[in-house]
């Protein structure tokens, strides 16, 4: 975060709500309240499950469409009504989540669409784009002559060939198969880091948004629940849909004492958020996979009672006494059978829980 | 992925051994539609040298110019009518759009030479206009509605459903977020219309275009009514007034070459390019304000329904509401005579009803062997078959009465040749909707079924054949109600005294007693409507259109 703090702020959304007309989806608010803010040259990856109003944040900000309420600014500009600024006047790029590349149009006329000026011009800057995503000698292709891979290609070099101030991707991977998946984002995320520009990416895949952005920001239902570093929220999530959305997580049931919350796995101390923990009586912890220790113990409380094999982990499940189960995640060296019994250690620095109910 | 779809497909050739129970019958059926056809640019290719030789220099110039003159005109027109009309009520905030969208199509109900009659009727030297305007003591001179200009108006309101239903389809399956795109890329709302939107309509437009032309093309009512010749109409005078079979052959031939050139020519303009973008983004396009062109918009929607519809039925209810009036009308009306109305309504059934279902029984192999077995042949039967597609009522019925003449006279002038004439001529539509409707059907229910047990034939009945319903349906109905107005073919090939409803018209309205047409007419257009109505129910959804006339 401190990376930013002298940073000008390129994007800042103030309160914005955006409900869509009643024709088909009945006036449903897809977004907001939502206030943000991204610095320049920041990579911030948006990630939400689908519905979440991922999409839309990046329409507002393009000037897509226009938000009911709040502020839009662009580089310290208001820009939020679209008839005053509308989308062409903004210098905002997007690659679009099927492309949208135009069919009638060559690899070439695509990339020049977003250009304007004299024809040498814009033939220097189409064929440096179309080099720089390595598409050199493809401009009198047609889209469906294309891979998917260089459709994706082309869709970002039509969105940087103008050279805009911020680039928007609305899930660009999520129609490419697994492994061109991370080639493609590696690549694209060196391209544009050497643009120096400044980018959101929207996607449903926790993995992409871990690698992607300097900060992450998840949504649920069109409310920002948390925004920070991807490490900061896996570890530490604000609240339990993060906390289950993000990562595999079980949740151990417990009760307030005095010094902090006691489960069947012992008593987790809350120095940190001491506060709130008084406001209720029963409460979730998190654990996590990786969190949980097991030694193989006849005498042990837990019982293995299934496991799963997925390559260099696997993952075993526990039964603990009162039922409830929890997961556990071992190197696959590790060798323990189904039915055995193990005593469990619950590695904590912090507790992280929720209220029940909540 | 790869070895799947190769070992699929090493699967499907291994496992298509042609079966010939299917393959037969679809060959023959198919080289049975082509012979009129075949053996009609056969006869062209034996006239004499002479009569060719006169025919260029004296009628085939003239003949061209006049034909492509109307052709165009109604292409246009109809491109430009229809895609206003279809522009106005998807993309715009015209006050009661769900109303105009359904009333745009209704002028099909109404066959366009009952339309021509009409504006003969109305507009022509002594007509009800003139009437009327002498009743108010009003003297002047109305616009002739013969001619180029009528008639390429009347056609145009019998053409621009067409395109309209095709490209409100395209737009409303249209791909908004290329539009996006092209705002995003920072184009104006202008320009994406421009180079985005209309270009990706090219499809829609050309496919109607050459819907418009083909109809314009083959059209015998209008041009004969309003009196502009075309081929159709010269090649018809050929068959009845002079009798001149060679002539009426190689102008048939002619007529023929130029439809090829026209569907060679949409061919053409497709290149390299793709326009797939129809796949609905779930964000409805945003409405254009018409503001203060919602007047003028208003007023273009009031002309056209006007002439297209009210127009029409407004003059064929008049003249029915005179034939009661008048007593003597009325006695040959409604009199028990051989005149009478119900026998003509009876005439017209039965021909249309046995050739609505000799078209289907007959397309339906031909249909499954081009759909399930996607090989060479079954294509080229498929293909062969339509020959007769997009030609002209005039030569089926040319080149039916050749073959007839010629090998089975027994056949010439009976009520059989008339049913095979429909059967030839509206085969296509009914393999068209057959097609359509079987590829809809999973080809892996009737595989399900081999796997439990059933022989092929034994799947294809307890498992396609239910499910393929709608599409027979549909299909029967589109070759019903297409019969049901077929007016050319039955004039030449329909024996003395056997008149259906169009004929009754045709031959009432020539004679000027239009109030007799009108009983006629207005019986036409009451059963077509629950018809029209069944088949365009769900082309809003489809985008499908049917070709009629």
């Amino acid at each position: 975060m401190t990376r930013y703090t002298e940073s000008r702020v390129m994007i800042r959304l103030e309160d914005v709500t955006q409900a869509y007309p009643s024709s088909g989806r009945e006036g449903r608010v897809a977004l907001g309240p939502v206030s943000l803010e991204v610095f320049e040259q920041e990579f911030l990856a948006v990630l939400g499950p689908s519905g979440s109003g991922k999409t839309t944040l990046l329409r507002v900000i393009a000037g897509l469409e226009m938000p009911q309420t709040g502020r839009v600014e662009l580089a310290g500009l208001d820009v939020t009504n679209v008839k005053r600024t509308p989308p062409e006047k903004r210098g905002v790029g997007m690659v679009f989540q099927d492309y949208a590349l135009f069919p009638h149009l060559t690899v070439w006329e695509n990339v020049a669409f977003g250009l304007s000026g004299r024809n040498g011009a814009k033939r220097a800057r189409v064929e440096e784009v179309l080099e720089l995503v390595g598409l050199q000698g493809m401009g009198d292709r047609y889209p469906y002559e294309l891979s998917g891979g260089e459709q994706q290609r082309v869709a970002l070099a039509r969105t940087l060939a103008p050279n805009p101030r911020v680039v928007l991707l609305d899930e660009p991977f999520s129609n490419l198969d697994a492994d061109l998946r991370r080639e493609m984002r590696s690549e694209v995320k060196a391209i544009l880091r050497k643009l120096q520009s400044t980018v959101i990416l929207v996607t449903h895949d926790q993995e992409e948004a871990f690698d992607w952005g300097d900060r992450m920001a998840v949504l649920n239902r069109g409310r920002i629940e948390q925004l920070g570093a991807s490490e900061e929220i896996y570890t530490a999530p604000a609240t339990r849909f993060v906390a289950e959305f993000i990562g595999r997580a079980d949740f151990l049931i417990g009760r307030r004492c005095s010094e902090g919350i006691e489960t069947e796995l012992g008593v987790f101390s809350l120095k940190s958020s001491a506060g709130r923990v008084s406001q209720h009586e029963t409460w979730e912890i998190l654990i996590r996979p990786d969190m949980v220790e097991i030694e193989p113990d006849p005498k042990g409380g837990a019982v293995i009672v299934a496991r799963r094999f997925s390559g260099i982990q696997k993952l075993y499940c526990l039964e603990l006494p009162s039922g409830q189960r929890i997961h556990s995640l071992q190197p696959s060296t590790r060798n323990l059978p189904e039915g055995s019994r193990v005593r469990l250690k619950v590695l904590l620095k912090k507790a992280i829980c929720f209220p029940q109910g909540s | 992925m790869a070895v799947s779809a190769r070992a699929r497909r090493l699967i499907k050739r291994r496992s298509s051994a042609r079966p010939w129970g299917l393959w037969l019958p679809s060959a023959l059926i198919a080289l049975g539609m082509a012979v009129p056809l075949v053996y009609l640019l056969y006869q062209a290719s034996s006239v004499a040298p002479d009569v060719w030789a006169r025919l260029l220099q004296t009628r085939v110039p003239g003949l061209i110019v006049n034909t492509l003159l109307l052709t165009g005109l109604v292409t246009i027109g109809a491109l430009g009518l229809g895609l206003l009309l279809a522009w106005l009520v998807e993309r715009t905030d015209l006050p009661a759009r769900k109303i105009l969208r359904s009333l745009f199509i209704a002028p099909l109900i109404v066959p366009c030479y009952l339309v021509a009659i009409c504006y003969a009727a109305f507009f022509g030297a002594n007509g009800l206009l003139e009437k009327m305007l002498q009743s108010f003591g009003w003297e002047m001179s109305v616009p002739s509605i013969y001619g180029l200009g009528g008639a390429a108006f009347v056609l145009i309101l019998a053409t621009y459903p067409y395109v309209y239903v095709i490209v409100r389809a395209s737009l409303e399956r249209f791909d908004s977020t290329l539009l996006d795109a092209a705002r995003a890329c920072g184009a104006s709302r202008v320009r994406a219309a421009l180079r985005i939107t209309l270009p990706l309509l090219v499809p829609a437009l050309s496919a109607g275009g050459v819907l418009a032309a083909l109809y314009s093309l083959s059209d015998f009512g209008v041009v004969t009514t309003l009196r502009q010749q075309t081929f159709v109409s010269v090649i018809y005078q050929q068959l009845t007034g002079r009798y001149d079979p060679s002539a009426a052959a190689a102008l048939g031939a002619l007529l023929v070459l130029l439809t090829l050139l026209l569907l060679w020519g949409q061919g053409r303009i497709w290149g390299r390019r793709r326009f797939a973008s129809e796949k609905p983004s779930g964000r409805p396009a945003p409405l254009v304000r018409l503001g203060r062109w919602k007047i003028p918009a208003l007023a273009l929607i009031v002309v056209v329904l006007i002439a297209g519809l009210l127009l029409p039925l407004g003059v064929l209810s008049f003249w029915l509401v005179n034939s009661w009036l008048i007593p003597q009308t009325n006695a040959l009306l409604w009199g028990t005579s051989g005149n009478a109305l119900l026998n003509y309504l009876l005439n017209s059934f039965t021909v249309s009803v046995a050739a609505a279902s000799l078209a289907v029984l007959l397309a339906l192999p031909l249909a499954y062997a081009s759909v399930r077995y996607r090989d060479r042949w079954s294509q080229t039967w498929a293909w062969v078959s339509q020959a007769g597609q997009s030609l002209p009522g005039v030569l089926i019925a040319l080149g039916l009465l050749f073959v007839v003449l010629r090998f089975l006279p027994g056949l010439y002038a009976t009520v059989l040749l008339v049913i095979l004439a429909y059967v030839v001529r509206f085969f296509p539509q009914a393999l068209q909707a057959l097609g359509s409707g079987l590829a809809q059907v999973p080809a892996c229910l009737e595989e399900g079924a081999r796997l439990l047990g059933h022989r092929p034939l034994s799947a294809f009945a307890r498992v396609t054949l239910p499910l393929l319903r709608p599409a027979l349906m549909g299909s029967w109905i589109l070759v019903f109600l297409s019969a049901l107005r077929e007016l050319p073919a039955t004039l030449l090939l329909r024996p003395a005294g056997f008149d259906t409803l169009p004929v009754r018209i045709w031959t009432a309205a020539s004679e000027g007693f239009y109030a007799q047409a009108a009983p006629a007419a207005l019986g036409l257009i009451g059963l077509s409507i629950p018809l029209l109505f069944w088949l365009h129910r769900g082309s809003s959804a489809q985008g499908s259109v049917k070709s009629y006339d």
